[in-house]
């Protein structure tokens, strides 16, 4: 059966698992870590990083890296969030073609779901890697809060990826189905995710089979694991300046080390009371000498630092609750998500309000993959019984007039469905109407998200209210929203059928799989050729560290001589095949020598 | 040995003048040059002339054999064997074939016997810190300046590709390729004099002069130094980056495959008392027992050419040991 990937596209961090028998499990990166950096960057010589890599010089190469593209994704250029990003954002953020977002790397522009692409795409070679076979399907989480258009753009961004992403859910419910919920249980839980850029509370209502319905979210999508750090690298730059007299925020590389280390060092403090933060020669003073930091962190300093930090999560929560509508006696369960739950201090606060300890019987960074997984599983498996309803994210209606938002059709509803509501004219001979279809929760029009618009017009003159106009919203199976509108009395009719988008034209996202392809070709070629060549490498090495023997053994008798003779061509041949990168050659030499060096070191075993 | 013999022999062939690059002074006597004594063994002129008349490969070739145990002779013991006769072409010589770093520590300049053969090219006498920029007034046309500090680093450039006394202009909208022929020596019949005419005296001539003569980063510094002086400059650009296409190319040739696998190779309670600038303690932070070079080269935020000659000091200084 063909094998499902889950992938949890973080905004600062990603986990991909994969359900073994009827185990999730996560799979780790080759560098054995199990998360990784939801960061691309660009080198000056025009290579792509992704991952920790990209991450370790994301502030030498800050303008040409990205971070929280997950930030961005699906957003309209003049949305607040994408105004507040290129304020705060490093690397430049351009206007594109369709009224979406673009980021500039170096000399080329790439699209959001682009940038995002590129880190599902190393999530699928992670897991193509593990399994030794293609990957092509994934199911892949998103925020409760996302809209169409972006859950659409992440969906493009697997396309791109090379991913045919069969189902996207919502992390809250990941999470829930990874601590086992969803099997015939009928509880309140709240999923509290402090990741590491973001930090979001959930409020579900699990009933049985399979209804996973969010009550309320919210958060704060600046707030995160990177602020902890942040206010380290202040306790420590400003210790260094009151001793030293250097800013060290002046320098990059020292800038970069202290992310690094204060990253490290909170990590340490989760499992130990003081870490040690050492970073010799941070900084030149000029004089020339280097000059060493070299300071003690203990965890009460951590959490005295922070204390700010988590007292806003705290009241995010009570805001949740209120939303939900609910008391905090009537949560049943808390679920920890993301890394930044690991730390004491967070997890006695959250002891403190929900009155209860937090369920922590899965690992909060790789809680949401596994949820994916375990969806994935099901959806190819047609396990009905863990098969999750798709639902709409958000409610949809139209602005009607003073801006005001008519709800048709609530958040949480199963599609595929249908609603009608009759409306009327506002003014008298009014012989036009627009309909400004919408998406979300606020009643004021203008805080929801517009889809679409059209006007109907040919309405017949009459004072206002007299003009009846029945609006039916529908969604399909696939998710298309169609709109109509009809003049009850003539008959009069017009619709919109709005396609949730992500500012990518079709054409568009077929150039960018097609690059996408194109690169993930090259870099197996690279990468065959690397192996190839080690390999050649260490038998050159171990055959030539027996040259000097065989010479010995037999370098007096004729065939012995040919023998030598051979092996030094071969090991000519290999070093010219490699210095042309012909991998084809390369592993045909690698024979030759393996043929070789089991004969020297069967002579040498014998002389 | 006769001052005539010395250059009859030493002089360093070089190749016809690039296009659009001035050529050498051809009446330049070196005899005729007042307060140059060539027999002065502190005379730094004097150490780089003793490049023999061998095709440069060849003659790095077999200095790098005899690196292996380059100490300085006893005063009165024999001097070593002659480099041997033009072999058959050489292919791009592996780091390991002329070069270890079990090389005893170049002698005191104090001591430097500039008579010892092949002294300045102790892989050990590779400098750690960039030459200071020369100061700018011009001196009197004609006179030879003072020659700079020409260690191993410079002369061993031959290691890797032949040299031509000066760069030719890349291709408009083109980068220099490492292979590109500019690093390639032409031998002509008659060696080529450094240039001194009136017009490259100052700043200028000097970098031509340090290029010719195969120190890289002496003429790369002040290729900058005149850079920032005047934007505007047609050759420098040139030179500088021909100086950075061949050294990045030696420090590349002397770290081996980018393929390897870096470790820090002190302990790290006594990583502080090592000599390193912060950069050094960057590229080291870097370390992570997974990382290859080539990694660090990309993340180190550094030109790769300074990442690649800082990568080259912490090897050298057995900071760090490369492993397949």
């Amino acid at each position: 059966m063909e094998r499902v990937i889950g992938i949890d596209l973080g905004t600062t961090n990603s986990c991909v698992a994969i359900l073994e028998g009827d185990t999730p499990v996560v799979i780790p990166n080759r560098g054995g870590y199990k998360t990784t950096p939801s960061v691309v960057a660009v080198t000056e010589a025009g290579k792509r990083l992704v991952g920790h890599i990209a991450k370790r010089q994301a502030i030498t190469n800050a303008e040409n890296t990205v971070y929280a593209a997950k930030r961005l994704i699906g957003r309209k250029w003049n949305s607040p969030q994408v105004k507040n990003a290129i304020m705060t954002s490093s690397y430049t953020i351009v206007e594109g073609p369709h009224a979406d977002v673009r980021i500039k790397l170096r000399d080329k522009t790439y699209s959001v779901p682009e940038i995002s692409s590129m880190v599902l795409q190393e999530m699928k070679i992670v897991a193509e890697d593990y399994l030794g076979e293609p990957v092509k399907k994934a199911v892949v989480t998103v925020p409760a809060y996302f809209n169409d258009n972006q859950r659409q753009a992440t969906k493009d961004a697997g396309a791109i990826a090379g991913l045919d992403v069969i189902r996207i859910i919502n992390e809250p419910t990941a999470a829930s189905l990874a601590y086992g919920y969803g099997k015939d249980m009928d509880r309140t839980v709240a999923v509290y995710d402090l990741g590491g850029g973001t930090f979001d509370i959930s409020i579900l209502e699990i009933g049985a089979h399979g209804v996973f319905k969010v009550i309320s979210t919210t958060g704060d999508t600046f707030l995160g694991g990177e602020d902890f750090d942040a206010r380290i690298i202040d306790w420590l730059v400003t210790g260094f300046q009151e001793e030293h007299g250097i800013d060290l925020r002046q320098d990059r590389m020292a800038l970069q080390r202290l992310r690094d280390a204060s990253e490290k060092a909170k990590c340490e403090l989760s499992g130990v009371r003081e870490t040690e933060i050492n970073l010799p020669f941070i900084i030149s003073t000029g004089r020339n000498e280097a000059l060493h930091l070299q300071r003690t962190l203990a965890r009460p300093t951590l959490e005295k630092l922070t204390e700010d930090l988590v007292e806003r999560t705290v009241d995010i929560c009570k805001q949740a609750l209120a939303d939900a509508k609910l008391d905090v006696g009537e949560i049943e369960d808390v679920i920890l998500v993301g890394g930044m739950t690991r730390m004491p201090a967070v997890q006695t606060a959250v002891t403190g309000y929900f009155g209860r300890e937090p369920n922590k019987s899965v690992h909060p960074d790789e809680v949401v993959a596994m949820g994916a997984a375990i969806q994935g599983a099901a959806l190819v498996q047609d396990r009905q019984d863990m098969i999750l309803l798709d639902v709409t994210p958000h409610a949809l209606g139209i602005m009607t007039f003073g801006s005001y938002f008519e709800e048709l059709i609530p958040q949480n509803t199963t599609v595929p469905t249908s609603r009608t509501k009759v409306f009327t004219t506002s003014r008298d001979d009014q012989t036009a109407v627009k309909i400004l279809v919408m998406q979300g929760e606020s009643k004021r029009a203008d805080e929801n998200e517009l889809l679409g618009e059209f006007i109907l017009t040919g309405l017949r003159r009459a004072p206002k209210g007299h003009v009846e106009i029945e609006v039916t919203f529908e969604i399909n199976t696939d998710g298309i929203v169609s709109v109509h509108a009809k003049d009850m009395e003539n008959g009069q009719a017009q619709s919109i059928q709005v396609t949730a988008t992500s500012g990518l034209t079709q054409d568009e996202i077929k150039n960018m799989m097609t690059n996408a392809k194109d690169y993930l070709v090259e870099r197996r070629v690279d990468e065959h050729f690397e192996a190839a060549k080690q390999e050649a490498e260490t038998l050159i090495a171990e055959i030539e560290r027996l040259f000097p023997e065989i010479e010995r053994v037999v370098g007096s008798a004729d065939f012995g001589r040919d023998a030598i003779a051979k092996a030094r061509s071969t090991v000519e041949r290999t070093r010219a095949a490699i210095n042309a990168k012909d991998t084809a050659l390369v592993k045909e030499q690698v024979d030759q020598l393996s043929r070789t060096q089991r004969m020297f070191k069967g002579v040498v075993s014998r002389g | 040995m006769s001052k005539n013999d010395r250059r009859g022999s030493n002089v360093r062939p070089g190749p016809a003048a690039p296009q659009g690059v001035p050529t050498a002074e051809p009446d330049w006597d070196e005899e005729t040059v007042p307060g140059l004594d060539l027999d002065d063994p502190l005379n730094e002129f004097d150490r780089v002339t003793v490049i023999p008349d061998l095709p440069s490969e060849q003659y790095v070739k077999s200095v790098m054999a005899s690196a292996e145990d380059s100490r300085v002779p006893a005063p009165g013991s024999a001097p070593p064997p002659p480099p041997p006769p033009p072999l058959s072409p050489i292919n791009t010589l592996a780091p390991e074939d002329y070069f270890s770093l079990d090389s005893d520590p170049p002698a005191s300049p104090g001591n430097a016997d500039s008579t010892a053969p092949y002294d300045a090219i102790q892989p050990n006498n590779a400098p750690t810190a960039r030459p200071s920029p020369p100061p700018l007034p011009a001196r009197s046309p004609g006179v030879p300046r003072q020659s700079p500090s020409l260690s191993g680093l410079e002369l061993d450039l031959d290691s890797i590709g032949k040299l031509e006394a000066e760069p030719r202009l890349p291709l408009e909208g083109s980068r220099l390729d490492p292979r590109d022929p500019v690093l390639e020596l032409s031998f002509d019949e008659t060696p080529t004099k450094p240039a001194f005419k009136e017009a490259d005296a100052g700043p200028l001539g000097d970098m031509k002069d340090r290029y010719a003569m195969g120190d890289f980063s002496g003429a790369l510094v002040i290729a900058e130094s005149i850079l920032e002086a005047n934007p505007e400059d047609i050759e420098a650009p040139r030179y500088a980056q021909s100086c950075r296409d061949v050294l990045t190319q030696m420090y590349s040739a002397r770290l081996g495959s980018l393929d390897q696998v870096v470790a820090v190779a002190v302990p790290s309670d006594q990583i502080r008392w090592l000599t390193l600038d912060h950069r050094a303690g960057f590229l080291l932070s870097l370390i992570d027992g997974g990382i290859t070079v080539d990694q660090i080269l990309d993340i180190s935020g550094m030109t790769r050419l300074d990442a690649l000659r800082i990568m080259y000091q912490l090897l050298d200084q057995r900071v760090i040991s490369l492993s397949s």
